[in-house]
């Protein structure tokens, strides 16, 4: 089984930097760009599009494919996502372990599972026809979550490893949802990390949460915390190296300040690489 | 219970479908929250995101109507509708007909018309792309095929009947400036459409160009939509004809014009 080849460090591509990226041509590595974005007739954001495929090398990461509902899956969906990926070569394509809605409702929003083998068995099934259907291996992310639910008969770890294996897909591993996650359920975010095989992870995502105290939300409107940085660095030990970008999605900052915590990426990257070799 | 079973109990707390909240019942407090405020976490952001979709598609609305007016209109549209589409803009584009459905907003003919200004300015955005056919082709046509001839348009354009004033009302509630209220008893014609690949605008037509490019749209010929013009207008055949030209060459100007169909060189 062989891993896409590591594309570096990127970033989320995000509409309200098109100017900024088209004049100055940013030392970004690849961007990470949102599948549903881009699934319009015509127009801006595919012209857009276009010309950052130019230049750098894409993932495409998608929220509707709802891989863990009951509801049937969407064939017109998937078809756009080939269409789109057909169009403009992506190394590979991701989505998220959620579901989105039933009965024909998109609730918008990345919805949690109870972990258990009816729901493994489940979304393995389903991952297995979409890789049918798209001709590739997806990957698969662990999403933030903010309920557990009493029915669970297994760790969220052991869920998301048993279903890379069963359904042989790779895993995109989101360090702050990891970290958000093990906050609001109160477990070791080190223990998730530990518990997934190394040669699945294809990708990390990073990204700052909001901390209201008695839990934390995956907003993506604030820089990576410190808290995060440090999972990221033990994450790099464990998988690295490994494709790693940044998720802004709210409160916008100069592009240069995302640069720079892209640095610090590579910069910790780079340290834990160091070390490791010399052990 | 099956997992189809949870996420329909999920889903219909979430929708305000259900309330008791069964949900709670199988959802584990955590050391710092209880099921509640667990699971109030994606009720709120439920609500939040499909607002987020309107305020972003319709702010020169949410500028018209004021924020507490645009929050009362939004609460209400997100409680009699769910999203059915994976794309948010083809969820809020439904906010103007349900203005123009429900009670109070169905009283302001001017509001739902700047949200129908505004929603056909979001469709234009990302209609399929097309180049524009260059006006020189025109002169490949016979005379006696002209009649018979018909324009395929850009598909980002699109004809509204608005009130009379929408606008200036547009620009002014896009700038958050004064203006003077429509007149709801009057019609205003309005071309939107993209210019090129990333320009949306849109123009004032008069009734006569209207309902001559609603016809072309519509795949009416040459001779028809001259046709109709002379209904419209009782002039003599050559006035017409000369007014159907002048409308025809701004539409190519326009760049709308996207491919002659002359039905005599196609067979």
């Amino acid at each position: 089984m062989q891993k896409p080849s590591p594309l570096g460090f990127g970033l989320g591509l995000r509409p309200v930097y098109y100017r900024e990226i088209f004049e100055s041509k940013p030392p970004v590595d690849w961007f990470e760009v949102i599948s549903e974005n881009y699934m319009v007739k015509g127009g801006p954001p595919l012209a857009a599009l276009e010309r950052i495929r130019a230049d750098y090398p894409i993932v495409m990461h998608g929220v509707s494919m709802s891989i863990a509902s009951t509801a049937p899956l969407d064939e017109d969906y998937l078809a756009a996502l080939k269409d789109l990926a057909d169009r403009f070569q992506p190394e590979y394509i991701s989505d998220h372990l959620c579901w989105t809605g039933v009965h024909g409702v998109n609730l918008h929003d990345l919805l949690p599972i109870p972990y258990t083998q009816e729901a493994l068995d489940h979304v393995v099934g389903r991952i297995a026809q979409v890789q049918d259907f798209l001709g590739r291996r997806i990957a698969i992310e662990n999403v933030s979550s903010y309920v557990t639910f009493a029915e669970s008969e297994m760790d969220e770890w052991t869920f998301v490893r048993e279903l890379a294996r069963r359904a042989d897909c790779w895993l995109l591993l989101d360090v702050n949802n990891v970290f958000v996650s093990g906050y609001n359920h109160d477990f070791d975010p080190h223990e998730f990390l530990r518990s997934i095989d190394v040669d699945r992870v294809v990708q990390f995502h990073l990204a700052g949460h909001e901390d209201r105290g008695t839990h934390k939300i995956d907003t993506h409107d604030e820089p990576v915390s410190e808290e995060v940085w440090a999972l990221f660095a033990e994450a790099w030990r464990r998988f690295g190296p490994v494709s790693t970008m940044i998720e802004r999605d709210d409160k916008f900052p100069p592009f240069a300040e995302l640069l720079a915590e892209l640095q610090r990426a590579r910069e910790i990257a780079a340290t834990v690489s160091k070390i490791g070799a010399a052990a | 219970m099956s997992l189809a079973a949870l996420q329909a109990k999920f889903q219909a707390a979430l929708l305000g479908l259900d309330a008791d909240q069964n949900i709670l019942a199988d959802v584990k407090a955590s050391r710092q929250l209880e099921p509640a405020a667990r699971f109030g976490v994606y009720a709120s952001a439920y609500r939040l995101r499909l607002a987020g979709f309107l305020a972003e598609d319709f702010k020169v609305l949410n500028n018209a109507l004021g924020n507490d007016g645009f929050h009362a209109l939004v609460e209400a549209y997100i409680d009699a509708t769910p999203s059915r589409h994976r794309n948010a803009r083809w969820y809020a584009r439904g906010l103007p007909d349900f203005m123009q459905a429900t009670s109070p907003w169905n009283e302001s003919r001017s509001l739902i018309d700047i949200a129908r200004l505004e929603r056909a300015m979001a469709d234009a955005f990302d209609a399929a792309d097309a180049s524009a056919c260059p006006v020189a082709a025109l002169a490949a046509l016979a005379p006696e095929d002209w009649p018979q001839v018909r324009f395929a348009f850009h598909a980002s354009a699109m004809v509204l009947t608005l009130a009379k004033g929408i606008g200036p009302a547009f620009e002014a509630a896009a700038a958050e400036t004064a203006c003077p209220e429509p007149d709801e008893t009057q019609d205003e014609f309005l071309l939107v459409w993209r210019n090129g690949e990333v320009q949306v605008v849109y123009r004032e037509l008069t009734s006569a160009e209207a309902m001559a490019l609603s016809e072309a749209l519509a795949g009416k010929n040459f001779g028809e939509i001259c046709a109709l013009l002379q209904f419209h207008d009782e002039a003599d055949a050559d006035t017409i004809a000369a007014r159907a030209g002048s409308y025809l060459a701004r539409w190519f100007a326009d760049g709308l014009v996207i491919e002659i169909r002359n039905p005599n060189t196609a067979l």
